[in-house]
């Protein structure tokens, strides 16, 4: 038995294993992230987003940010990140806003302010098999393509620095193409680095790992799918007999298996 | 009086510990003191086998002792360890992660320049004058390791790697030559993993069982439990002599008798204890005992095995190469006597005269000294974290009869022990670390993935541990203002 000392109120339920509940199936809330967009932005999200993951109710709706507004709301309702390259501009987006914090301390206030803007992950999502290995802090990762083929993120991390990282990867890729996912580079968010001295990729650069892990797992996603793609049989409407017995011209089909005394 | 040139005169806030009497109260010294008295350590070293000079660079002359107290062994101590004098992302470095490795002092990193700069040569087999400098150094390390563990004769003392590699040789060469199906390996839950995987690979070759003792109620391997698991199978009891996570002792020399009763042995992972305390390897009896260089104030790539003489000799050997046979042949070899049989190859050289100077210089402090302001430093530090809300602070609570090592392993309630080290590096310069410390048995018992550890050294001091509080409280009350 373990005593608490004077600190019978302790608990610690971020830090403690997760229970074996896959037979549960996530609930999959959807996603908005919150973004502030400079002045003067190319960014403006107006395209549908239509997929399994949409509630509804607000299919349809297509909302512009307000550029005026220190946050905005960038739903990105589409289906596909139709438009090529918008990683592209959204990683510019990403960059641009931690690389105007010269603090380190104001790119970690950045990176809790939007670890809190990550969605619930569902407990039952906490597995091992969403594990993302090499982290010094724990990460649940799920990946699923949607279907339109654009992989779609949700994660969940024990660390908020950590969730934050996590909620701007999110961002940046969900709904991409697995292509466009798997051409993003660690180098080009190396902004992000809060705290992490030096290039060595090393266990506790997380954030290098969840990148990877997502890269590789949407690329698999999407090779699976076009693989059975290729081996889908070919759909052939069924050849109807020539001869038919007479009950059926009287409009009474037995089953094909009878053949009746003609 | 004499002023220290180049030496940092900050004065600690009134409390002063006198290194020269252990058990004596921390004595009062004002302020407005210009003069402060140092002690020479090198009346309290009583090894035959020192040869350095003063080891503290601050004592520019001796002083007579005065009434009028004495800086800690910290403060005296500092000035010889280069690397704690830096700025870390704009702060002073707080470096608190001395059970991961220990800072070297100069007189160690001198020993390396000059070997590598004046003698340097291949040992043992070589004929002329280098070699012979090189060899005759190489063996005087040896001879400093085994005083300075108090074993018989020098020839106990293998040199490897590090700790990690003695315990794969013991398992490898021992291990595998008598363990039997059905034998039983006794160890506990707080073990480090250098002392549970390679037991676990050879139980997987030989059919032997691993058994595994539980903490009790304080937060310490279960050591009745422990004495009433050893049975006529136990062939070898794997305990720490230190845990480098929970702080707690345990009483080797008990076990060592309990084990040695029905005809076992005992590895003691000496690695947390050495360093730290005298450690005498006839006292305890211990069959074998394992420690790294690296964690003791001497270079890394280097530690040793330390295994009663006639056990070794019954060893078979463990990495086959140059240096540990007799005659090669074609189709077979004889090998060597212990030590050499154990040392393939060529060896650390360099680094195991780093070690000795190392030696030198805590013997030169004298290890009792060291204990006594490292268990007044853990009573401290413990206290001082215990102020912080929500903490859990995880091992035995100190207590006139339960002593700590000057390490705590924590967590604060709803934060990640990563984010807490990331904050305290990037915004205080204070180094700690956060993870499962090699001991994801223990974590798993504990029922958390991770926890931070602050662990100290005798260079360390009270102001380290101010500041690491400070800075912890200010971390974990950023990051509670984002939930």
């Amino acid at each position: 038995m373990i005593s608490s000392f004077n600190q019978p109120h302790l608990r610690f339920p971020s830090l403690t294993h997760e229970k074996n509940t896959n037979h549960l199936r996530p609930n999959r809330n959807r996603f908005i992230p919150r973004i502030r967009i400079p002045p003067n932005s190319s960014l403006e999200c107006n395209c549908r987003r239509e997929n399994r993951f949409s509630d509804p109710g607000q299919q349809g709706n297509i909302k512009r940010p307000d550029l005026s507004v220190r946050y905005a709301t960038a739903e990105c309702p589409t289906s596909a990140i139709s438009e090529p390259g918008l990683v592209g501009d959204r990683l510019r987006v990403l960059v641009s806003e931690f690389g105007s914090l010269t603090e380190p301390l104001d790119r970690v206030r950045r990176l809790l302010d939007y670890a809190g803007r990550l969605p619930p992950f569902d407990e039952s999502s906490r597995v091992e098999s969403n594990r993302v290995a090499g982290c010094t802090t724990q990460v649940w990762l799920e990946v699923e393509l949607d279907e339109e083929g654009n992989a779609r993120f949700r994660a969940d991390s024990d660390s908020e620095i950590t969730k934050g990282f996590i909620s701007c990867l999110v961002w940046l890729l969900d709904g991409a193409a697995p292509e466009e996912v798997a051409a993003v580079e660690a180098e080009d968010l190396e902004v992000m680095n809060v705290g992490f001295n030096g290039r060595t990729p090393s266990r506790v650069k997380t954030w290098h790992n969840v990148l990877a892990a997502m890269q590789k797992r949407a690329l698999a996603l999407s090779n699976k799918k076009k693989r059975k793609m290729k081996k889908k049989p070919l759909i052939v409407p069924p050849i109807l007999p020539l001869i038919v017995a007479a009950e059926a011209l009287a409009g009474n089909l037995p089953n094909s298996q009878v053949v009746d005394h003609i | 009086m004499m002023m220290m040139e180049g030496v940092a005169l900050k004065f600690p806030p009134l409390k002063l510990f006198n290194p020269n009497f252990p058990t004596s109260p921390a004595t009062t010294v004002t302020p407005s003191l210009a003069r402060f008295a140092l002690r020479s350590f090198s009346s309290s070293s009583s090894s035959s086998s020192c040869s350095a000079s003063l080891p503290v660079s601050a004592t520019a002359g001796k002083e007579a002792d005065s009434a009028l107290g004495t800086l800690s062994l910290g403060h005296l101590t500092r000035p010889d360890f280069p690397i704690l004098h830096q700025e870390v992302n704009g702060s002073k470095l707080v470096y608190l992660d001395n059970a991961a490795t220990s800072q070297k002092p100069h007189q160690v990193l001198k020993a390396l320049q000059s070997y590598y700069a004046g003698y340097n040569s291949n040992v043992h087999r070589g004929i002329h004058y280098l070699s012979a400098k090189a060899t005759d150094q190489y063996e005087l390390a040896r001879k400093k390791v085994a005083d300075f563990i108090n074993a018989e004769e020098s020839q106990e003392i293998v040199f490897t790697r590090n700790a990690t590699e003695a315990i794969n040789l013991v398992a490898y060469s021992w291990g595998i030559s008598n363990l039997k199906p059905g034998d039983e390996v006794l160890l506990t839950v707080a073990e480090h993993h250098s002392a549970i995987v390679p037991w676990q690979l050879v139980a997987q070759r030989t059919g032997a069982v691993l058994r595994f003792v539980d903490l009790d109620e304080n937060e310490v391997p279960e050591v009745e439990k422990l004495r009433e698991s050893i049975s006529r199978k136990t062939k070898l009891v794997v305990v720490h002599h230190v845990s480098n996570v929970l702080a707690s002792f345990l009483p080797i020399k008990h076990i060592a008798r309990w084990v040695h009763d029905v005809g076992g042995k005992i590895l003691v992972d000496a690695c947390q204890s050495v360093p730290h305390i005298v450690v005498d390897v006839q006292e305890l009896d211990a069959d074998f005992l394992v420690a790294s260089s690296h964690k003791m104030c001497g270079p890394t790539g280097i530690g040793f095995l330390y295994a009663k003489s006639d056990i070794l000799s019954a060893m078979p050997p463990f990495l086959g190469g140059g240096e540990m046979i007799s005659d090669v042949f074609l189709d077979h070899s004889t090998y060597a006597d212990p030590p050499s049989r154990f040392e393939a190859g060529t060896p650390a050289i360099g680094e195991a005269i780093g070690l000795g100077a190392a030696i030198d210089y805590l013997q030169g402090i004298g290890m009792q000294k060291i204990h006594d302001y490292e268990t007044e430093l853990a009573n401290y530090l413990y206290e001082s974290l215990s102020t912080i809300p929500n903490v859990r602070i995880y091992g035995p609570r100190p207590s006139e009869k339960v002593k700590r090592a000057a390490l705590c392993s924590f967590n604060v309630e709803d934060v990640h022990p990563t984010d807490l080290a990331t904050l305290l590096d990037q915004q205080h310069g204070v180094a700690i670390r956060s993870g499962h410390h090699c001991a994801q048995p223990l974590h798993r018992y504990l029922g958390v993935n991770a926890s931070a550890r602050a662990s100290l050294h005798f260079y360390n001091t009270k102001d380290d541990v101010d500041d690491f509080i400070n800075a912890l409280s200010e971390t974990v009350s950023f990051l509670n203002s984002f939930k």
